[in-house]
């Protein structure tokens, strides 16, 4: 452009800058500088220096993204996925999982699964009965992430037994960043004062033990002061299966009180029918109202897994049998009166043919386990189902032999006569009590003489001596202390098996365990001493995690993990209780416990998710010729405690263990009876076991093999249907770049880790940004912010800040980035993607243009769900929506901006029109099908409202009637008359707002954000840059 | 904010929304952005009006080449696109030479057989005259060289023709790598070029670089043909001696190249560095043939990051010093003098207002350049820097860090190697960024134009320098 011209553009111009398109505005008088005009143009908070050549005026094109697109102006490619970004963020779309890879957690798949069905079922209430040990807690905080992530949860109430509330807590805040409070009664009804007083500041992130919330009044209080709350989540609530006790009632009222509520139960719901259903009828009192009724429609639907199971194997073949059970169940059989329409459906589909692709057969498979009435209800997870490469467990027994000088300074140290722990007189608890500390280690016993007392006082559930009878003077049948014996047979062993493991692998981490705190602090000053750096945790040593300066427990195993140089860890189990050490392949029992569930949490600690190694090793040092070798260690050995998980202990082993505990700690025994009585014991509990194992087979059948969720989770993963970490960051970017030009990301050298510096102004907007009650550290003005996208990395390092959707920041950048894009030039973009054709053959090279669209769906699962539609330039054809979507999440993911210096070419206007065709054309799909969706549930709905209310009526007609007959007064006879009325008048009420959702519309938005794609692959080439 | 937000959303909403307004609301079913007609574009109310202005079709990318000079070597990064996406690239116009990283250029010139030969060709060639240290001989106006050329006779040639000569040869094979880009002359080159000056800047000393780049740059940019390639004949010196006395530097509006300070171009490129904080820098960039020192505080603002240089200076001190073992102990000292003298100068300023001071009490050092790579400078400053730049007993620290550019596109070279060898690179990435976009160097005080750079060393001869 020839300066000779003079500028053309003035102060208060409106400019666009090309490269980008964003929207200007001239702020003073051009200046003529290098041969050309430069103009400081404000962009939204930026004010930049640009040269006339590199914006233009916004001419007729900036109208709107289609005019943009067909006139070939693509903007950056930091747009089309900020703009995705942020409608995933504003708009909570279905087919959006928030939580996805944004906790604190490692990634498992099977967690997402009580997630997925909770989202699909209409009313948020769920049964979570996964095996022990699955992590019902990380699914619980899940659903709470996920649930926030769509919409502000004000209230929420975590209820468990007592022991785990503290537990709770910290998992919230650690993994999740939800900041709990414990409640006691009297700060519950400090609370509900306050919420009555106060209700919008009635935030309420609430634990609160069972034992507390049985009682009814406190109950009754809650209901009239906060009559709802928007999640209830109900640890062990198996406790409350007993219809007419507190537990149950309590159940029963916060299940009608949360607008979602999640039960959580580990205990296997093969305990017969009438547990499952007093559980169900907490949980949905309309849908579960008589047990005899949940039996036989449990029995008329037992073919519908069958059915499913058919569709599983894919095969045309078998339909015909599909079809038979559906049509003998729905036209022909019990279920023929009120049959369900997709029911109908899909037997009408099933004769139409067999499906075509593999996503339609899942479908099926899907859509006919939905028929099942317990399919919405519950879930439950199998560890043989996820563990497919479980380690396998090694054990070895180390035998160890006393000196004569051990011998009499245990006889000394109990008070008894009699050599190797066998005495000849029955022993007071006590003395059974020394005789345990002195068998675990004599050393220790003389050396911390005052520390017997059993560590595990806290740990109520594993504790095989209760607390009130544990000894509290510990130099009772007084007996001075014998002199420290000169050698410590035991501890010699100990270091011969470890001396093997270390010169096997020098960094190797050893876990120890010992029941006795007086033992923990001997083993590790005896290991230190010996060239093996080594920490200790007890109960003793302060935890807190909630505040870490206080919590040395916590940076003690921290060094453990971390520090190369400290190879052992002694601990009792109520130090390490709940903690996860999946890194050590060794564990060493120096101690027996006289309770085999304590054996299998102590290997639980290294037998879990995450241990990557293929074998892990017990090693169990035990004193020859003694009461742990003749009695605990044949049993444990004969019931194979060490080798494999034996599932759910309690109940396999529970009464058994408990009995056989009495008769040993009666002392009346002797050696060769005890050893009948282990014999005894063992065989108990094998046919214990092979019993639960056919319950279990028979409870598989109740619950279905879900495949299809499996599935489901996988298609979340591949085709990207969450919030990724690269949108994340390109959020910020784009936020940064807008609103804070002084602030930069970058990415550390941790792969997956980035960095920015923290200004005052960025502070201030994050601040602004918080959610009422919601609180978040961020570093001082000046200093760098460690942050990352990726949940597995955050789970790893706890001073990195996960950014998630819910962040703060990000809800920071997303509301000032929300006013920008009103903007058709901050829809548009264009990107490439370069694959490593080894790795990835799924997508061809090529141009592809994509328009992402939304659906806003009304109805009773009304909702929003995002949708991309595809052209290949190259292959002349849209693309099918599974790959439109996969497409698009590797530009998400993969794509960089457009390397090539011309600009992709302009969309046909022809093209654009398919493309719009398609969009409408599956908009009117999704909407036929939606409507037959919406009449089933709806017609499900109206009958369970119209059942409950004849129930209620019946009911109070009949007590009514009852009142009549025994002459009662008119003023009881009104007030049933006044109760039949309400009740009337609520069932209308809840018949109108279910009226209310029956018509269902499909709205069609608007193009969300449109691209240009260029797919390069290479084969076998590294990335480009 | 709100007003500001407030205010630019009503701008956008006048100006989208009048076009909206024409077709009415969004039909059902159908999509929003659906067009019929095109109107004419109006002036919404309430801002300037919009003159209506033809359409601006040029699409050039505009490449902003930065190349520092240096004594020993010549550094070239080029940038196009925009400040907010795009890496600086480098750019790789030569084969590795020996003594040198493989992404440099020796600043050698020789003359052999009445032949010039460049960079690489010069350094590798063993007969005739090689003539090091053109940057020196260039700023000190060092005497006229007897240059005999094929078969005609000796003259004499002012060092600005052998650099001019030098550097239309550089500039020729940029061009060359920008045409095989882009296409021959499908962009707008834009050329940035450091002076050894404080950032007051020595107008004489700028003129005479002014004269040296103008007629580079014509004969690369406006003439297409470069004054000299490897083995033209010397005598080609006599018409660049001619063109340099008749040529005339268009004015700051009009031209396509720029000399900046050198002092500058290092902050430049660290105030683009993500990881920077805010504070206190002193910047120590030792080449092989000059030092530039600067004391400056690095501010935020909304324009990015603005720059208060308290003082800063060019000094003869480089490298080359190194090159006899005894020299290096009293040439580290030096840099340590003239480091704490900056400084100290810097400080003057402030003492006397506390508040100003507290900032100082956090001093970063940062080393760039080769001659800082010496094993014996940046312990000379640790042990140093605590003690003399934070004179405040036991509260404050001075922090040593050698300044690597990030941000720069090395396509091709490997990472480690490119890493090792990064910290040559912050005057060139500096040179990178638009002059029109370099941050603002606030100016408080009136510091006095930068001292006389000393004069050569005694006896110092062109071929006296062994150079790499």
């Amino acid at each position: 452009m020839a300066i000779e011209n003079g500028p053309l553009f003035g102060n208060g111009d409106a400019v666009v800058l090309r490269s980008t398109l964003d929207l200007g505005q001239v702020i003073a008088e051009p200046k003529l500088d290098g041969g050309e005009y430069w103009y400081e143009v404000r962009f939204t908070k930026k004010v930049v220096w640009v040269p006339e050549e590199d914006i233009e005026a916004p001419s007729r094109d900036f109208e709107s993204v289609d005019l943009l697109a067909q006139a070939g102006r693509w903007g950056r490619f930091r747009a089309f996925r900020t703009a995705l970004a942020i409608e995933r963020i504003r708009n909570t779309n279905r087919n959006t999982v928030y939580s996805f890879n944004a906790q604190r957690i490692l990634f498992e798949p099977y967690q997402y699964k009580p997630l997925l069905k909770l989202l699909d079922s209409a009313d948020r209430r769920l049964l979570i009965a996964d095996e022990v040990g699955l992590g019902k807690t990380i699914e619980a905080g899940l659903v709470l992430a996920e649930l926030e992530a769509r919409q502000p949860l004000d209230k929420v109430l975590v209820v468990c037994p007592s022991r785990l509330r503290q537990k709770w807590q910290v998992e919230m805040e650690g993994k999740f960043g939800r900041d709990f409070k414990i409640y006691s009664s009297p700060e519950l009804r400090e609370y509900l004062t306050h919420a009555a007083k106060y209700p919008e500041d009635a935030r309420l992130r609430a634990i609160v033990s069972m034992h507390a919330l049985r009682i009814e009044s406190l109950r009754q209080e809650f209901e009239v002061r906060v009559p709802s709350l928007d999640l209830v989540i109900v640890d062990e609530a198996h406790h409350g299966r007993n219809p007419g006790t507190l537990t149950h009632a309590l159940l029963e009222d916060v299940g009608r009180l949360g607008q979602a509520v999640l039960f959580l139960t580990a205990t296997p719901l093969h305990l017969g029918t009438d547990d499952l259903f007093s559980l169900l009828h907490a949980l949905r009192p309309v849908e579960f109202r008589e047990a005899d009724v949940l039996a036989k429609t449990l029995a008329d639907h037992q073919g519908i897994f069958e059915a499913a199971r058919l569709t599983r194997s894919e095969r045309p073949d078998l339909l015909s049998q599909c079809k038979k059970i559906l049509t003998d169940l729905y036209q022909t059989g019990p279920r023929r009166q009120s049959p369900d329409p997709l029911a109908l459906q899909i037997i009408e589909e099933l004769s139409a043919g067999s499906p075509q692709s593999r996503r339609a057969w899942v479908d099926l498979e899907r859509r006919i386990l939905a028929l099942h009435p317990l399919s919405s209800v519950i879930t439950r997870t199998r560890k043989r189902e996820v563990q497919e490469t479980a380690p396998i467990r090694k054990a070895q027994v180390q035998l160890c032999k006393w000196t004569e000088e051990e011998d009499l300074a245990y006889q000394q140290l109990v008070g008894v006569v009699g050599s190797h722990g066998w005495a000849r007189q029955s022993l007071s608890l006590g003395q059974i009590q020394r005789a345990r500390q002195a068998a675990s280690s004599i050393h220790g016993t003389i050396l911390h003489r005052t520390a017997i007392r059993t560590e595990d006082d806290e740990a109520d559930e594993y504790t095989d001596i209760p607390p009130s009878e544990a000894p509290t003077a510990p130099g009772s049948p007084g007996t001075a202390l014998p002199p420290l014996p000169v050698r410590d047979s035991k501890f010699e062993c100990l270091m011969q098996i470890l001396k093997v493991v270390w010169d096997n692998d020098p960094r190797a981490k050893v876990l120890v365990f010992t029941y006795f705190v007086g033992t923990v602090k001997y083993l590790a000053r005896r290991l230190t001493e010996s060239g093996f750096r080594s920490l200790s945790i007890s109960g003793e040593i302060p935890s807190d995690p909630r505040h870490p300066e206080r919590d040395e427990r916590g940076r003690r195993i921290k060094r453990f993990r971390d520090d190369p140089t400290v190879v052992a860890l002694v601990s009792t189990e109520v130090g390490s209780e709940g903690l996860d050490f999946e890194f050590c392949q060794h564990v060493v029992n120096y101690d027996l416990p006289w309770n085999p569930m304590v054996v299998e949490q102590r290997i639980g600690r290294i037998d879990r998710y995450g241990q990557k190694a293929k074998s892990i090793y017990i090693h169990n040092l035990v004193v020859e010729d003694t009461v742990e070798q003749r009695i605990l260690l044949r049993l444990y050995q004969r019931i194979g405690i060490f080798e494999r998980s034996i599932g759910d202990l309690e109940a396999i082993l529970g009464e058994t263990v408990r009995e056989l505990q009495r008769d040993f700690l009666s002392g009346v025994l002797t050696p060769e009876e005890a050893e009948r009585r282990v014999e005894q014991a063992a065989k108990a509990i094998e046919n214990r076991r092979i019993e639960f194992e056919k319950l279990e087979q028979h409870a598989a059948e109740l619950f279905g093999h879900e495949e299809f969720i499996r599935d489901e989770i996988k298609r979340v993963q591949r085709l990207g249907r969450y919030l990724t970490g690269g949108s994340i960051r390109s959020l910020l970017d784009t936020y940064f770049q807008s609103f804070h030009p002084d602030v930069r990301i970058w990415e550390e050298d941790t792969p997956g880790v980035f960095a920015l510096r923290m200004t005052g102004g960025l502070a201030h907007d994050v601040r602004l940004a918080l959610a009422p009650g919601q609180f978040c550290a961020l570093p001082p003005d000046g200093s760098v912010l460690r942050f990352t996208t990726d949940g597995t990395i955050a789970y790893g390092d706890e001073e990195i800040t996960l950014l998630n959707a819910s962040h703060p920041l990000v809800q920071a950048a997303v509301g000032s980035l929300e006013a920008t894009m009103t903007s058709p030039g901050a829809l548009i973009g264009q990107a490439t993607i370069v694959l490593d054709r080894n790795q990835d053959q799924s997508q061809f090279s090529g141009l592809y243009y994509v328009i992402v669209f939304a659906h806003q769906v009304t109805g009773i699962r009304a909702r929003r769900e995002i949708e991309a539609i595809v052209w290949s330039a190259s292959g002349n054809r849209l693309l099918d929506s599974e790959s439109a979507e996969h497409l698009l999440h590797l530009a998400v993911n993969k794509g960089e901006e457009w390397i090539h210096e011309s600009p992709a070419p302009a969309v046909p206007s022809r093209v654009w029109e398919w493309m719009l065709s398609a969009a409408l054309h599956s908009n009117k799909s999704l909407r036929e099908r939606e409507r037959l969706e919406n009449e089933a549930t709806y017609a499900r709905r109206i009958a369970a409202l119209d059942d409950e209310h004849h129930h209620v009526v019946s009911q109070i007609g009949s007590r009514r009637q009852t009142a009549l007959e025994r002459g009662r007064g008119p003023e009881i006879i009104r007030l049933f008359d006044a109760q039949i009325a309400r009740a009337e008048s609520r069932h209308k009420q809840r018949c109108s707002e279910l009226e209310k959702s029956k018509a269902v519309t499909t709205e069609l938005t608007s193009p969300i954000a449109a691209c240009a794609i260029e797919v390069r692959q290479l084969a076998g080439e590294k990335d480009r840059r | 904010m709100g007003k500001t937000y407030e205010f630019f959303r009503s701008l956008k909403e006048r100006v989208y929304g009048f076009f909206r307004g024409h077709f009415g609301g969004p039909p059902t079913e159908r999509l929003e952005s659906r067009v019929i007609a095109t109107p004419e574009p109006q002036a919404a109310e309430g801002v300037p009006a919009q003159r209506q202005v033809p359409r601006v079709v040029s699409t050039k990318p505009r490449v902003t080449i930065g190349v520092d000079f240096g004594t020993y070597s010549t550094k070239v990064l080029v940038h196009w696109g925009d400040e907010e996406l795009d890496k600086a690239k480098l750019v790789r116009l030569a084969e590795p030479t020996q003594g040198y990283p493989s992404f440099v250029l020796p600043s050698d010139v020789r003359i052999s057989g009445g032949r010039l030969y460049f960079g690489r060709e010069a350094w590798s060639r063993e007969t005739g005259d090689i003539y090091h240290g053109l940057k020196i001989n260039l700023i000190n106006c060092a005497a006229p060289l007897e240059v005999t050329g094929g078969n005609r006779q000796a003259s004499q040639v002012p060092p600005e023709a052998l650099v001019t000569a030098y550097f239309s040869w550089v500039l020729g094979l940029i061009r060359n790598q920008l045409d095989q880009t882009f296409g021959d002359r499908a962009y707008r080159p834009y050329f940035n070029f450091a002076a050894p000056m404080n950032h007051i800047e020595d107008e004489k000393r700028k003129q005479r670089y002014l004269r040296v780049v103008t007629v580079a740059w014509n004969s690369v940019f406006r003439e297409g043909n470069p004054l000299a390639h490897q083995g033209s004949d010397a005598g080609v010196l006599d018409a660049i001696d001619l063109q340099l006395k008749a040529v005339a530097v268009p004015g700051i509006q009009e031209r396509f190249f720029e000399v900046l300070p050198e002092n500058l171009a290092p902050l430049v490129s660290l105030a683009q560095q993500p990881k920077m904080k805010r504070g206190m820098y002193l910047v120590v960039d030792m080449g092989a043939g000059t030092t530039e020192l600067s004391i400056n505080k690095f501010d935020s603002g909304k324009k990015g990051t603005p720059i208060l240089t308290y003082w800063d200076k060019s000094v003869l001190l480089g490298a080359r010093c190194y090159v006899n073992p005894n020299d290096v102990n009293p040439t580290i000292e030096k840099l340590l003098k003239e480091s704490i003298y900056t400084w100290g100068k810097g400080f003057d300023k402030v003492k006397g207002n506390f508040g100003e001071t507290q900032e100082w009490r956090n001093l970063n050092i940062l080393l760039a350049g080769g001659g800082t790579q010496h094993p014996g400078v940046r312990p000379a400053f640790l042990r140093n820097a605590g003690q003399i730049f934070i004179p405040w007993a036991g509260d404050g620290k001075a922090e040593v860090e050698t300044y690597q550019p990030e941000g720069i596109d090395y396509s091709g070279i490997d990472r480690d190697y490119f890493r090792r060898h990064s910290f040559l690179l912050a005057v060139a990435h500096g040179l990178t960024i638009d002059r029109q976009r370099w941050p603002q160097f606030v100016r408080p005080f009136e510091i006095k134009p930068a001292e006389p750079t000393p004069e050569p060393p005694k006896g110092y001869n062109w071929q006296d320098d062994p150079g790499s």
